[in-house]
């Protein structure tokens, strides 16, 4: 049985751009939200 | 301008800046790095051992991914930075979609021999991609809460909770639909059952634990996770010692050992006797299933090992009986043909003359095969006695080839015998060395020389005497003088020479040389360009290297 290397591939990519995305959010701009109970919303 | 890192209010990094290891359950590191370990090599051997199989890569990349998410929770675990936990909360989902995904595919492809449709691979990958699309919005983690330092979790969890819950259900139905219909056929999966059960178990406790730790924020119970992996691994290794799937019998074994010097091993780090209590209390129950099956291999493979004896031995017997039996007509009818030859009984026609001579030959061909067969299975029954005594090679050479050389030349081949001065003495089986190890080489230049020479030369070289038998005839590859020297083995063109070689003739004199302490090899510079067998045998032996006092 052939592997279907194009589809995996292209979802690896689809992958791999959906987790840089949120590593630039995340980790470069740290843009998200942080919430506590002592301080509300920082 | 430095910016201030936020850091999560319960811990300290103490290592590489980011990481508190003292914020981390104690089992943490027992309950993942090991079967991490274990997984991942297992996946990684099975692959390389079946490279173009699309099972094996589906197998690696459900332990590379099962990997990514254990790695993911050991940095939720221990890391202090607001927005590094903050990342590996987010990507998590990821992962567990693709693990359920990869346990989907398994299932469906596991003993496939046809191509699944493109419309598969399309449906099969909707949960992932939307889970992709969704990763880097609000709908994945809503906010991050830095008083309990996670990530609180947004609606797409829904859908991969109800995605989880849906692929093992899925996975029971497919497995059970496909062995169903495999049965129909004449091959049936009879792996597939272990496969689906190990597949459901894994993935099942997979999914409660992470469920149940998002519902009730203990996080605490995920630990138990990854023991289902530990399951689906041990299933695999179970499928490949009964059913030889993957052609992995040896390295499951290897598997079940390697598994119990890591788990015991794994106490060393810890010194909390309780801790140490519930890591004994885990690794007996993977070592009394584990334990079991390779026992009950063990005790398989020696009861096999002792029929298959057995089988050996009366085989011999019976093959020794019937070739002595038919050895002996063979010899009555040649004596009776030679007799006709030879006109003891009156003299005869010269047509019938040739045809007698003809039946004499083959007669006498049919008695040298079976004594083939006969030293062959004496040698492995150890039955083979030698006359040791001292003799002069080289005179016994000279005798010894008048009739080859005579059988040469009407093949119209030019034929010599030389050698270097010096003393030929040898002590060993005159009559074996010259039978089966010269006469046999000599016969072998003959019949596979169509046009040419053939020559025997005689040297010194050291403390050995050299035999060197060199033709002009149709040569050896590299793959033929890999195979020359074995029992029953050919050079390529051997048979379309000599249609009656058995391959048995060389295969006996490399053994009576061994026997005598000496070695035995060919070289040619390939097919065509003729060939030339060497046979070194020492002059410093005496009886006793032959156990004779």
């Amino acid at each position: 049985m052939s592997t279907p290397t194009k589809p995996l591939l292209l979802i690896l990519a689809i992958m791999l751009v959906s987790i840089s995305l949120v590593y630039w959010k995340t980790v470069v701009t740290q843009e998200y939200e942080v919430v506590s109970e002592t301080t509300e919303i920082l | 301008m430095i910016e201030e890192i936020l850091l999560c209010s319960d811990s300290a990094p103490s290592f590489l800046g980011i990481f508190d290891f003292s914020i981390a359950p104690l089992l943490l590191f027992y309950a993942y790095i090991p079967i991490l370990l274990f997984s991942l090599g297992i996946s990684i051997y099975i692959f390389l051992k079946n490279r173009e199989s699309l099972v094996a890569k589906v197998l690696l990349l459900l332990a590379i991914f099962f990997s990514l998410w254990v790695l993911d929770t050991l940095i939720l675990w221990t890391a202090a930075p607001a927005h590094i936990v903050m990342f590996w909360w987010q990507i998590i989902g990821v992962f567990e979609v693709a693990i359920f995904t990869l346990g989907i595919i398994f299932v469906t492809i596991f003993g496939r021999t046809k191509s699944l449709p493109s419309a598969y691979w399309a449906l099969v990958s909707i949960p992932l991609v939307i889970t992709c699309i969704l990763l880097p919005t609000g709908f994945n983690i809503a906010f991050f809460d830095i008083d309990n330092c996670e990530g609180v979790i947004g609606p797409l969890w829904n859908f991969i909770y109800a995605f989880e819950i849906a692929s093992i259900v899925g996975i029971l139905l497919i497995g059970a639909w496909r062995y169903r219909e495999s049965k129909k056929t004449e091959a049936p999966l009879r792996q597939l059952p272990y496969i689906t059960a190990g597949l459901c178990i894994f993935l099942g406790t997979f999914a409660f634990t992470n469920i149940s730790g998002d519902f009730t924020r203990f996080y605490e119970i995920d630990l138990i996770g990854p023991l289902g992996m530990l399951v689906f691994f041990a299933y695999l290794g179970y499928i490949m010692l009964k059913f030889k799937t993957f052609g992995i019998k040896l390295f499951a074994t290897q598997a079940l050992v390697g598994i119990i010097w890591l788990l015991v091993g794994a106490l060393i780090f810890v010194n909390d006797l309780q801790i140490i209590h519930v890591i004994i209390g885990i690794t007996t129950i993977i070592l009394v299933p584990f334990g079991f099956l390779l026992i009950r291999s063990v005790r398989k493979e020696i009861e096999l090992r002792t029929e298959l004896e057995f089988a050996n031995k009366r085989q011999q017997e019976t093959l020794r009986f019937i070739t002595h039996e038919v050895k002996g007509y063979l010899t009555d009818g040649a004596a009776a043909l030679d007799a006709i030859l030879t006109e003891t009984f009156g003299p005869i026609a010269g047509d019938m003359k040739t045809m007698v001579g003809d039946a004499l030959t083959k007669n006498r061909m049919a008695v040298r095969e079976i004594q083939n067969f006969l030293r062959i299975a004496d040698f492995k029954t150890g039955k083979v006695s030698y006359a040791i005594d001292s003799f002069d090679i080289r005179t016994a050479l000279n005798d010894m080839l008048v009739a080859p050389s005579e059988q040469a030349k009407t093949r119209g081949l030019d034929f010599s015998f030389t050698s270097d001065e010096g003393d030929y003495t040898l002590i060993g089986d005159k009559d074996q060395l010259l039978n089966h190890v010269f006469g046999n080489l000599v016969h072998n230049a003959i019949n596979y020389t169509p046009s040419g020479s053939v020559s025997v030369h005689l040297s010194h070289q050291g403390p050995m005497i050299r035999i060197a038998i060199t033709d002009s005839g149709v040569g050896l590859s590299e793959d033929d003088k890999s195979v020359l020297f074995t029992e029953g083995g050919h050079g390529k063109e051997s048979r379309a020479v000599n249609p009656h070689s058995t391959g048995y003739g060389l295969f006996i004199a490399k053994r009576i040389v061994d026997a005598h302490h000496g070695r035995m090899w060919a070289e040619s510079e390939g097919r065509g360009k003729g060939s030339t067998f060497f046979v070194e045998l020492p002059t410093s032996l005496s009886k006793k290297d032959f156990g004779i006092k």
